[in-house]
């Protein structure tokens, strides 16, 4: 806190700095002239910059309505509105990125961080101070409604990511708001639901990407979720924002409240939420009066508007004067992340690239190639500034040599009529090769409710069947909010998996599909084969208005590795039209101390006749034995571009943290000491290269109970020793014959020590004795 | 031609046509219609209406029978009544047009008919520009008086016509008797194209419906309009299909076929040789200009982007668009 800040606060009343603490309107934050405050504001979202003037720029004339016409958006909204009013009425154009989900998949940081930069000179050309993300939460469930908007099943994957994304963002001058502060992993009943979650998942799964992005790329702002806890609203619950956040990752920025996700504004200021968004007169006047009362000591709200203006501070050091936006540019920065994130998934024959010497007449199918679905629904749907038509692109692509046919092949409302069907498979008998485009309803992802299942459009998988019953060439392109089942996968050769990868979708699926790009992203989630085997399928969406996430830290990949099972398509997965040779792998350090990160060199080629470019994965196996571990975490990936017959090193860190493991009754981390392996490879169930390292672990000593077993206490050398000298003080023995004595006798004493020692071996010890003896130094 | 339709144009009271798009070829009550537009392209066509163009920027080629004349920001154009005239541009322009009804003049004293340009910096076309500035002063002035605008239509006219009685008319000779039958068939045919060009036309059919030899015919076709009938033939449908692309609900492959491709490949080859632009990245730059993103009838009719007529007044007081 600077001088500025701390004189500015002392000019302050106490109505002026619970002002500071609430939004003003929808969107922006105090303004507060004689104390030479600013407005400071805020828009969505994640990828792509939600601009509304009707509600950002004329103050004041604002509603709930406005606030949910945000949030219900529809990615594709029919509105009575006519013609311009229709398109612009509710924010203005701006770049479509890949969504989260899409994003993820290139596994790319420098990518994603150019991204943020992009978003940022969008931002700043709008006004805009801080742009509401990145949303990070864990896709626990591929129906979580806003799953489209995250990244990963994975943790270090997730944190990697967003700190990516966030130093793009932030070096521009934009804040970032790290959201949603946690837990909150479906839609349903969002702001009712209370996620129950147990210490390790919490702290290993839910928690970990949000430290990671903290610790690497420090965001401006955290959001808090609209859900409870374990218990606790969010927004209100201290022992996350203020005794993880703050005091165990030392977090220095502000928390704000999501959208009306205060319920109790003083409880939610005490438990370290600073800012409460948007202008809620009832807050501000149930904050004045819980000061006034004392139940809100001032130094709290001092604490939280040192924040405020620190941030405040920021924003303006980094505030440039609007330029305009190079938006052809930022078009085909969308194009390039978009071909650098879409999944080969399949690729039966080598169907993939097409070749219009060899397949000149070309059916497209689908209604999404000429409308296609790029982005979900809520409160992250941008108006496009440009879109590329997959159906226009594979033309222009494709060149006059070929001959393109098209037909949606569905019927009005996307309902599969008899009519259509019959011309879709006309049009792909007559062809070489058949382009299918696929995607989930739109509309069913988006907030406050999640997805009923896991399938396609109905009438999409219909337009699949009635098409593979007539031309044996059929390329599928699926559009979709996150994983789908694909009971339909055997009707097709290939498979390209795009998510909603934003505006420039059809020119990245046109230039995959012809072969002017080669596939490289990887898959960011398991694909599942049915609903009912998804990890948190028994206890999803809860009940009683609890969620038990009782599947603890086996979320995705670790559930299906831990139960042994065969998903459709594993985490990691994606291939590409070269192939990768894994050569070598050489761990650095053949032992390693405590708090030394590891270093592991592999050796890749590219022994195909393509440019391609391969994401190279690494996964370590805990010992398991002090805690309960999946088979595999990944702990380290790298993306690697590689000429056609190329052979390159690299380097791949496993930090030090990384070997850690919450241990619930320690309520603290450790590192296990003992053999851990490492496994590097094309996806999480291909792992060619495998070594080991011997690591030193931590020191950490268990809480020993009067009841413990013997064996426990032995492994406790000073405890051990203690109970040793006390045995020995009242059986005479010598403390060498006891100690070999209790070692031996160890193994076969199934009681508890203290009913060992009296009643098995008689030995005249109190309770107290023994529990001194027992406990921590 | 391309249809020059304007269903919303704001007719006020004073007998002046004002609009924010392209050509209105019907003058009700108005005697003067005067628009700015951004030109893409404009294909050959004719009308009653003399016509008289300002460029205000860019380059403009303008084909009168077959004469092409190139013209830069500041140049003016006199078109007279039923002459075929066809706009192009190589690199964007934008024009401000001025059409005089034919109620404006007297069966015994019309315009003269032929074609006349104006460089910039002549003093013929520093008074033209003048007067089509006053004009423009003129009709963005509020509560101005109908006879005040009829004065200023009358001192333009004035104007134009001594200097068109200075000025060489080009091509004048072009328009004599002697060609007229020639020039009625080959207006036929183009009349033909323009309604029938979504059919499987072809250059052969045209020829036979003149009762014409096809080369006779061909020869005839360019000698009037400036281009040879396959040519014209295919820009109709590229202009036919430059709307619907803009339109966001059709897909590009029906496209083709409705406005006569025999499929989409010949419409791929006919824009890139007339437009320079494929398809894709027609419709794509037109998605990327929000003024032209709603699916609006007004809008999406005319591949010509309208301007307002304040901005047309600025780029001649200043030279420039910018404020």
């Amino acid at each position: 806190m600077n001088r500025t800040a701390k004189q500015c606060l002392s000019d302050m009343t106490v109505s002026d700095k619970v002002t500071l603490l609430t939004g003003n309107g929808l969107w922006k934050t105090a303004q507060l002239p004689e104390l030479g405050i600013g407005p400071l504001t805020m828009t969505d979202g994640t990828y792509g910059v939600r601009y509304s003037p009707e509600q950002i720029d004329h103050e004041g004339n604002w509603s709930i309505t406005d606030f949910l016409g945000v949030v219900n958006q529809s990615a594709d909204e029919p509105s009575d509105k006519k013609g311009s009013e229709a398109l612009f009425g509710h924010t203005l154009p701006a770049t479509c990125f890949p969504n989260g989900s899409a994003l993820a998949c290139s596994w790319d940081n420098a990518l994603v961080a150019q991204m943020g930069q992009a978003l940022a000179r969008e931002c700043q050309a709008l006004g805009v101070d801080i742009l509401l993300g990145p949303g990070i939460n864990i896709r626990r469930t591929p129906l979580s409604g806003r799953g489209y908007e995250y990244y990963s099943e994975d943790p270090l994957l997730t944190g990697e990511l967003a700190a990516s994304l966030i130093k793009g963002l932030q070096g521009e001058g934009v804040g970032a708001s790290l959201k949603h502060f946690a837990c909150n992993n479906s839609e349903y009943r969002r702001t009712e639901m209370d996620s129950i979650v147990d210490e390790r998942a919490l702290h290993e799964i839910y928690l970990s990407g949000f430290k990671r992005a903290i610790d690497k790329a420090d965001p401006w702002t955290v959001m808090s979720s609209y859900n409870r806890l374990n218990g606790q609203q969010t927004s209100q619950h201290r022992g996350l924002l203020h005794d993880i956040l703050r005091q165990q990752w030392g977090y220095q920025g502000l928390v704000m409240s999501d959208w009306y996700g205060v319920k109790d504004r003083p409880a939610s200021l005490l438990a370290g939420n600073d800012l409460a968004m948007p202008e809620v007169a009832r807050d501000k006047a149930e904050l004045l009066a819980a000061i006034d009362n004392g139940t809100v000591d001032e130094t709290v709200l001092d604490t939280a508007c040192l924040r405020m203006l620190a941030l405040i501070d920021r924003i303006n050091a980094g505030r440039k004067t609007p330029q305009p936006v190079d938006m052809p540019g930022h078009h085909q920065l969308a194009q390039h992340i978009a071909e650098e994130s879409i999944v080969l998934l399949k690729n039966s024959d080598g169907l993939l690239p097409l070749d219009t010497r060899n397949t000149p007449r070309i059916a497209v199918l689908g209604p999404a190639a000429h409308a296609p679905v790029i982005q979900g629904s809520g409160c992250a749907t941008t108006v496009p500034s440009m879109l590329d038509r997959p159906l226009d692109e594979i033309i222009d692509v494709a060149g006059e040599q070929a001959e393109v046919t098209y037909s949606a092949g569905v019927g009005d409302g996307e309902t599969s009529a008899e009519e259509a069907l019959l011309l879709a498979s006309s049009q792909a008998e007559a062809a070489d090769v058949a382009i299918v485009f696929i995607s989930t309803a739109v509309g069913e992802d988006g907030e406050n409710g999640d997805r009923q299942h896991l399938d396609v459009v109905a009438s999409h998988a219909a337009l699949l069947s009635a098409v593979a019953a007539v031309q044996p060439n059929v390329v599928v392109v699926l559009m979709n909010s996150d994983a789908v089942v694909m009971p339909w996968l055997g009707q097709c050769k290939a498979l390209l998996e795009t998510f909603f990868a934003g505006q420039g979708v059809g020119r990245a699926v046109a230039n995959l599909l012809f072969g002017l790009k080669n596939p490289c992203g990887k898959l960011t989630v398991t694909v599942p084969n049915s609903l009912e085997e998804t990890p948190a399928y028994l206890h999803y969406p809860g009940e009683a208005l609890k969620h038990y996430y009782s599947e603890g830290i086996y979320v995705g990949y670790r559930y299906y590795d831990k139960r042994k099972m065969t998903p459709c398509f594993p985490f990691g997965h994606g291939l590409s039209y070269t192939t990768f040779e894994y050569r070598s792998i050489e761990v650095v350090n053949k032992t390693l101390g405590t708090g030394e990160s590891l270093q592991v060199d592999v050796t890749v080629a590219n022994t195909g006749a393509r440019f391609g470019k391969e994401i190279i994965q690494l996964y370590l196996s805990f010992p398991g034995i002090e805690l309960a571990q999946p088979p595999l975490g990944l702990k380290a990936y790298a993306k690697v571009a590689l000429e056609p017959g190329e052979t390159k090193m690299v380097s791949l860190t496993i930090e030090a943290d990384d070997f850690r493991a919450w241990h619930p009754a320690l309520k603290d981390w450790i590192v296990e000491p003992g053999k851990y392996g490492i496994s590097v490879g094309p996806s999480s169930r291909e792992l060619p290269l495998s070594a080991t390292v011997q690591v030193a672990g931590s020191n950490y000593r268990l809480p020993l109970r009067e009841d413990s077993s013997l064996v426990q206490v032995v492994k406790d050398e000073q405890a051990f020793s203690r109970v040793v000298a006390l045995v020995a003080s009242r059986s005479g023995l010598e403390a060498s014959v006891i100690r070999e004595r209790l070692i031996t006798i160890a193994p076969e004493l199934f009681c508890g020590l203290f009913i060992a020692l009296t009643e098995f071996l008689n030995v005249p010890v109190s309770r107290k004795e023994l529990l001194e003896a027992l406990r921590a130094d | 031609m391309q249809p020059f339709r304007l269903d919303s144009a704001q007719l006020d009271n004073q007998g002046i046509a004002t609009a924010g798009t392209c050509e209105l070829i019907s003058y009700d009550s108005a005697q003067l219609n005067m628009f700015a537009a951004e030109l893409s392209y404009c294909q050959p066509h004719w009308h009653e209406a003399p016509e008289l163009i300002y460029v205000l920027s860019g380059d403009l080629s303008l084909t009168v029978h077959q004469q092409e004349v190139k013209l830069a920001a500041g140049d003016l154009a006199f078109i007279g009544a039923d002459l075929i005239h066809a706009l192009e541009t190589q690199t964007g322009c934008t024009l401000l047009t001025l059409q005089f009804s034919p109620v404006l003049f007297h069966d015994t004293h019309p315009l003269p008919a032929g074609f006349a340009f104006f460089t910039a910096g002549q003093v013929a076309a520093g008074q033209l520009t003048a007067q089509c500035l006053s004009m423009l002063e003129l009709v963005l002035q509020e509560g101005v008086s109908f006879f005040a605008l009829q004065a200023q239509i009358y001192a333009l006219l004035a104007c134009l016509e001594v200097l068109l009685v200075r000025q060489p008319l080009i091509s004048a000779m072009t328009v004599g008797a002697a060609d007229s039958r020639e020039e009625m068939v080959i207006r036929q045919s183009i009349a033909r194209i323009n309604e029938t060009f979504a059919e499987p036309l072809t250059v052969a059919d045209l020829a036979e419906q003149a009762h014409v030899s096809y080369s006779h015919f061909s020869r005839l076709f360019k000698k009037v309009s400036g281009y040879s009938p396959s040519d014209y033939l295919t820009m109709v449908r590229v202009n036919q299909a430059k709307p619907l692309l803009k339109s966001m609900q059709i897909p590009i492959t029906d496209i083709a076929g409705k406005v006569g491709f025999a499929e989409h490949r010949a419409m791929l080859a006919a824009f890139k040789k007339y437009c320079g632009v494929t398809p894709t990245e027609y419709r794509k730059q037109y998605y990327a200009d929000f003024d032209w993103r709603a699916d609006d009838e007004r809008v999406t009719a005319t591949p010509n982007k309208p301007l307002a007529l304040s901005l047309a007044r600025q780029i001649m007081r200043t030279g420039s668009a910018k404020p």
